[in-house]
This record gives C-alpha cells, structure tokens and sequence, in this order.
C-alpha cells in the first residue's frame, strides 16, 4: 500500500476533524496582496475577483529521519533494522508521533467596496487528515515485552472535508485603525475519526491480555454502512445515498476578528485571531469497540498435535479472540461539536522612508491545534522593485526549530499570480515532500484579478 | 515544478531540499522486531499419559514385551497376571505305583515348584516392584472319589537384584480333595504389604497322595486323567525403590517453524506435573535437524540435565523447569526436535504407589521467552 493510497485511507476514515485555519502568513509582507484579509479580516485591499488559491499545510512534530537512517555504504535502513539501537530510535520520538496535513482550497474570492468599507466573499473547500501514534508502540514493536505492561492508548487517525462560505467586513474606522470580522459558515461534507483511547497490553508469563477500547466516528451523509446480525458494522452492507439531501453532514460556525494599525506612515501593525468557531458534526455511522482479549496458550495439546498442527490453529485462534474484541460494534447516532484550531497572528512592518521599496518587519503566530499547538516568531523583508514585481522572505524560530518564508507575486495587466513557501530546515526525502526533521510547511500558489 | 518554483527565488529554499541520503530507491527493507525480547505463553500440554509415552516408537519393544503378562483393571493399574498347570501327575502311571490295586495306598509324588514365568526377573531387572500380591494354588483331582492328601507349600521370594531371600512363609496342608474335584483351592497366599519382590519359587513339597482302592476305575475319564497343580498369580505393579530404567535416543520431535525467525536466543519455562512415582532425569540433550530428525544439530546449545520429580495421582509432583536454547552462530533454524537420554528412577516416597497408564506428564503455564529478534528480510 503506498502512501498515496494511506493517506487517502486515512482521509476517508476520518481525523480530529477540526482543519487549521490556513492563511498565507507572507501574504502580510505583499503589498498588493488582494486576499491578505485572510490573515487579519481588517486588512482592506482592493476591489477585485480571486480565482483559485491553493494553500497546503503539513505540520508534524516528528521528522522521517526518526524512522530512516542512511548507512556508510548510501544504503537507507529503517529504525527496525537491527543496526539501529533502541535508544538512537526510541530517543528521537516525542511521546505521541503526531501529523496533521491540511488542504485549503478558494475557488473563488470577491472583494468590493461598498457604504464605506470592505466587504469580501469566498467560497472554500478544507479537507485534512492526522495520525498520532504513541512512542509506547514503537518501543513495543522494536524491543519487545518478557513481563509487565505497554499503554498504547491515545492512537487516533481523523479526517474531514468541508465546504466554507465567508463573508469578511472591513471598515477605516480613523486614520490610523482600521477593524474586520470574517463570518465563516462551516458544512461538513464528510469527516470521521478513530479514537483508541485505551489499549493497554499486560504479558505476566502466563497471559498476553489486550484491554481495548476503540471508537469510531464517520459521517454517513454519503454512505451509512450496515450492521450484521450480531450489531457488527459489515463493510460488505453499504448502502449509498445519491439523493440531493445527503449534505451537510452537521453545521459550523466562525469567526475572524482583526486589527490594524498605521500610527505613522508606511508603518503596519497588523493583530488577528482567526477561527473562533467550530463545527457540530452529525455522526451517523459511530461504533464502539471495547474489551479485554486474552491468550493463555495452548490447550491441552496432544503429543500427536504438537507434531501437526498446533502452532498454526493456536495463531488463528489467538487471531480469532483478538478480532472479536476489535470489531466494532454499531452505537447510537450522535451530535458532537469540535471547535476549530484558534489561530492568533501578530504582525508588524515598516517601509524605510529612504528607500520605500524595501519594508522590514516581524511576524509571530500561535495555532491551538489540538495535540500539536504550534508558534513560530519571524523576521522579514519586502522588496517591490517594480510593479510587476513583489518580493519577500523571512528567517526566524517556531516550535519545531528555525523556520524561514519566502513568497513572491507577480502582476500581469490585472493579473495577479503568487505563491509562496514557509518551510523548516533540514531537507526532504527526494521526490516527496516528507520532511526528514520536525516541521511546519505551508505551500500557497493563487491567482487574483484586480477590478 | 514546485522544485523549480522554490529554487526560482531564494536560496534558503536550497536548505530545505531533498537529502539524496535518504533516497529510497536505496531502502533496505530488513526489519527485526521484538530485538530485545518477546515473551509468549504456550500454555498447557497434555496430559501425556503413560500408555501415550509407551506408545512412541522408541517404547512400543518395551510395551510389546510387557504386554503378556501386564493387564491393566479397569482403572488402569498395571497388573501382573500369571497362571500356569505346572506340575500334571498321571493317574494311571500312579495306578502303576500300587502294590496292590485292590486296596487303597499312599503315593509319594515328590516335590515340584514354580515361580510367575519370567515376569519377575524382568520387572526386578528393571527395578519395579509388586504390591497386593496374591498366589491360589489348586488341584484337579481325575477320581470320583474324594482322597486325602499331605503336603508342605513353600512360597519365597528373593531380591533378584542382590540375590538375598527377602519373603518366605511355609504351610503343611492335609487336605482331603472331593470326588471330582476341579481347581480345589489348597492354599491361597497373600503376601504382606511390605513385599514388593515377586516370588520366586512356589513349591508343593513332599506331596502324598492318600489313594482309594482300584484306583483305575476311579479315574473320571481318559481326558481328565491327570491329578493337576495349578498356581495362579496377581499382583500390581508398584514403582519400586529401585527403577533404573535409561532409554537413550528418545527423540521427541517438533513443528515449529523456527526457520521464519530469527531468534537467537530462546527459553522455554514450564511446570511439569508428574503423577508418574517416578523420578525422570533428561540428560544429553541435543537438537536435531528439522529434515532430518535423526541428525544433530550442532549450532544449537541446549540446557542440559533436567530432572522431573515424581508423584501421585493423589499427590501430584511439580517441577519448574526451564529449557535454554541458543544458537552459537546466527540463528536458531533448522529445529526438528530434541534428542535426549532418559532416565527413570524410582521416586522417593513411593515406592509402593501403583503404577497406571493413566498416570501422566503434563505441561503447565509453558512460556516461550525469545531474544535476538524477529527480523523479516528485505526480499526484493
């Protein structure tokens, strides 16, 4: 299985529902950057109509070169190879491995004035998907158990996709300040999870016992999968709703809340939270798992049977008791709201008076996401040298460790063409974009026309 | 393109690249699992009865050979049972004797013993003993008229193992023997608790026949002719204090597809309950080849000398026991089983415990404890 086709396993089984706001932080530094109200809601543009923004975040708190090791010879070898000690491996991983990868995509923007301020619409479309592994699993897989106990608890992997409608509102309100809100109506479209939020495994000798509970969330407005006679979900009883009334699958509600400040000319103080807000899922499709599996061993085997076949029918029967205790058991429809990551962003720039081309300024951001707070303080600079042309890039230091940015736009008549990048250091395995340390990336690429 | 993208406009972009390092075209995929230890539980095995252990190829001689003379009730207790007309005297050779037919007379037929078949030596050979040990002599008588009779019946037995008498008893009977009498009980020994030796010699001495007159007419038929002494034998099969009993070469083999691992290290911990009243010490053990269970396996170290203690069935013997095995080289494969010596012994404390083929070995809360790793090899 590769990893294309897990990712899209774990998409479609679902995550920590919630998306991170994604805004593209460089953005800030642009200077005819149409959607920077995206970043703080009080930031008044220009009249124009946005085409597609593509914004991807990758952010994860354990980088591949945990799990991959380069040997003298320009081989690879896994952390499992034996080559590898327990503690080089185990020592390089947080208590819970965790990553999250979000996509946000604007399909279309629109920016007008109108009674005196800034009003702007977008329609988006968020999907994403998490995995958090506990360290006491890797440690079980590498060494092993003779005696005692192993918590795995606290393994989950979620996704969703969701559809956003917002509408943003921005007003001069004096000279030197200037206020937004961003109203976001949130639809999920699907989204699920599955928790494991107890999974302890005892060996004392005599028993291999499992305590278990998992718990299984999914929307069902595309598909409500069935149950067998026993109150098992059967992947093999799915029944598909194509009627029109299969969205949404719950309602969401945010907001952004924004401030910006111009005390002297050519300086910018921008403060914004953004996604105050969360979503009431409906799952439809929610099974629990839960129980304690055991395995003492054989049973009375004959000599003749030791001969035979007894080793095999013992690891289909421990197979056996094990599944039965894993398989989900179909529960009660359910309501649950998540609240949305909370994102904070403080930015600040100042165009030098001797030369206006060029602008300086610092950024710091704080994301609540769940599991995997992150912050991040930069220094930047801006250079427009020409219309055409906008330039900047930053330095600084976040919780995985120094980070940089760079973004440029270019415009085209009314054209406008960006992309940028936020991206740690210490490289990617090639051809992918698998980050080999800890790391937070964002890719953003968007086309705008200005009106 | 986003390669070209990043690289288009700043060269910090350069520090976030592809580390050709890591490349995984170059991806060796070998993993070991459970490197340091796994600990698996193997359970409980058997009951393996006495009657499955002398079932195995090696025993089968052994039970062939005891199966003759070794009964079992219906309990399962091994019991010896032996019978035998040994001693047949012609009543018309004794008719021969008479001075004068027509007037009754006293035969004078000598002495005659026997002893239970060759079973004694064989189970004192091995060093079991005899518990409720019971021996019925009797006579057949070939006459329509009772007679008298006089004799001495000596029962001894004798330690086979020193050659010292270790039982004796001796009764002078005369009994008069009905008309037609068949299998009259002339004596009927039951030996002492404290005896475990069979006996070796039961012996009718002296014996004197008080005739009637014209004794050929007398005689019942030409087919039941004979005056015939008959001994009859039971008694079960105790462990003995002496059981020496070694069965090399017994190879107990397994299936276990060691050649998927590769562990190097392996231990396997277990109780052994015995409700055998025997002592059973396996020493020599070796490893044999997983094609070829006759051959060693000689890259594989395993523990040496286990005893496992004797018991009861009322009062079962426990015994822990762990067995190492380890690979001087790489890894534990090519395992077909263990090759090991035997020996039984009596147990202390019970020597006088009936043996049953119901009495059995079993293993208990069996764990496996296997270090070194379970590596799965990059097979592309």
């Amino acid at each position: 299985m590769n990893k294309r086709t897990l990712l899209s396993l774990a998409v479609l089984i679902g995550s920590a529902l919630a998306l991170n706001a994604q805004t593209f932080q460089e953005g800030f530094f642009l200077r005819n950057y149409a959607r920077a109200y995206q970043y703080n809601p009080a930031q008044i543009t220009h009249h124009f109509i946005g085409g597609v923004q593509y914004n991807s975040t990758s952010h994860n708190n354990v980088g591949a070169s945990s799990f991959l090791y380069p040997t003298a010879d320009g081989g690879l070898i896994t952390a499992f190879n034996s080559a590898i000690s327990a503690d080089t491996f185990l020592g390089s991983l947080p208590e819970n491995s965790r990553m999250r990868d979000d996509i946000h995509a604007n399909l279309v923007s629109y920016g007008f004035f109108a009674g005196g301020a800034f009003h702007t619409v977008d329609l988006n479309v968020r999907g994403g998907y998490n995995v958090s592994v506990p360290k006491e699993l890797f440690a079980f897989v590498k060494l092993g158990m003779e005696t005692g106990s192993r918590n795995f608890s606290n393994l989950n992997v979620g996704g969703s996709v969701m559809a956003e409608l917002a509408y943003g509102y921005a007003r001069q309100v004096t000279p030197w300040l200037s206020v937004g809100a961003r109203a976001k109506l949130l639809l999920p479209i699907m989204g699920g999870r599955y928790d494991i939020p107890r999974m302890n495994m005892t060996i004392n000798g005599e028993q291999v016992a499992l305590d278990y509970r998992g718990e299984l969330y999914l929307t069902n407005r595309l598909t409500q999968i069935g149950t067998n006679e026993e109150g098992y979900l059967d992947l093999r009883n799915l029944s598909q709703k194509l009627d029109l009334d299969w969205l949404p699958s719950g309602a969401g509600l945010a907001v952004d809340l924004g401030l910006v400040f111009t005390p002297a000319e050519g300086l910018t103080i921008s403060a914004s939270v953004l996604d105050l807000g969360g979503v009431y899922w409906f799952f439809g499709n929610r099974a629990m798992s839960s129980g304690v599996a055991t395995f003492e061993g054989l049973e009375n085997v004959s000599m003749a049977q030791l001969n035979k076949t007894a080793l095999k029918d013992m690891a289909l029967d421990v197979g056996n008791k094990f599944l039965q205790v894993l398989r989900p058991v179909a529960s009660q429809d359910k309501w649950q709201w998540e609240s949305l990551p909370l994102q904070a962003n403080l930015g600040v720039k100042y165009e030098l008076p001797f030369w206006r081309k060029l602008a300086v300024g610092a950024t710091g951001r704080y994301l609540n996401s769940l599991g995997l707070p992150y912050w991040d303080a930069r220094f930047g600079l801006e250079i427009n040298p020409w219309k055409w042309l906008d330039v900047t890039a930053n330095f600084g230091t976040g919780a995985r460790g120094l980070v940089f940015g760079t973004a440029v736009e270019f415009k085209f008549h009314h054209f406008r063409l960006y992309g940028g990048l936020q991206n740690g250091f210490g490289g990617t395995i090639p051809d992918t974009s698998t980050p080999l340390k800890p790391n937070f990336h964002v890719f953003t690429v968007g086309l705008t026309y200005d009106l | 393109m986003k390669k070209y993208f990043y690289l288009l406009f700043f060269p910090l972009v350069l520090w976030a690249c592809e580390n050709k390092a890591y490349d995984t075209e170059n991806l060796n995929k070998e993993v070991t699992l459970f490197e340091k230890e796994i600990s698996i539980p193997v359970g409980n095995m058997g009951p393996f009865t006495l009657e499955d252990i002398l079932n195995t190829e090696k025993l089968k001689g052994i039970k062939d050979m005891l199966g003759d003379v070794l009964k079992t009730d219906s309990e399962g207790y091994l019991k010896a049972d032996a019978e035998e007309n040994f001693w047949l005297i012609s009543a018309y050779e004794v008719a021969l004797n008479a001075p004068d037919l027509t007037q009754p007379f006293d035969y004078k037929a000598g002495s005659k013993g026997t002893a239970p078949s060759g079973l004694a030596s064989l189970l004192a050979a091995m060093g079991f003993g005899c518990g409720e040990q019971k021996v019925t002599l009797c006579l057949t008588s070939p006459l329509r008229e009772a007679f008298k009779m006089n004799t001495t019946c000596n029962l001894s037995c004798m330690n086979l193992r020193t050659y010292q008498p270790s039982y004796s008893e001796s009764v002078s009977l005369d009994p008069e023997i009905p008309s037609g009498a068949s299998s009259y009980v002339l004596k009927e020994f039951v030996l002492p608790d404290d005896v475990s030796d069979m006996p070796s010699e039961i012996e009718f001495a002296d014996v004197v026949f008080h005739l009637p007159a014209n004794l050929p007419d007398k005689i019942r038929s030409s087919r039941i002719s004979n005056f015939t002494f008959y001994m009859g034998y039971t008694g079960y099969i105790t462990a003995g204090s002496n059981v020496s009993l070694p069965i090399n070469d017994f190879i107990i083999k397994f299936n276990i597809p060691l050649e998927s691992f590769t562990f190097s290290d392996a231990q396997l911990s277990m109780n052994l309950v015995s409700t055998l009243p025997l002592d059973v010490t396996l020493s020599n053990l070796r490893v044999m080849r997983a094609g070829d269970p006759t051959e060693q396996n000689d890259n594989i170290e395993i523990s040496q000398n286990v005893v496992v203690k004797g018991g009861s069935l009322e009062k079962p013997a426990v015994t822990p026991v762990t067995f190492q095995l380890k690979a001087k080289e790489g890894v534990l494969a090519d395992f077909g089983g263990i090759k090991a010596n035997i020996a039984i012994s009596s147990a202390p404390g019970f020597a006088k415990t009936r043996l049953s083929l119901k009495e059995s070995v079993s293993v208990q809360s069996a764990t496996a404890t296997l270090r070194g790793g379970l590596t799965i090899f990059d097979h592309e």
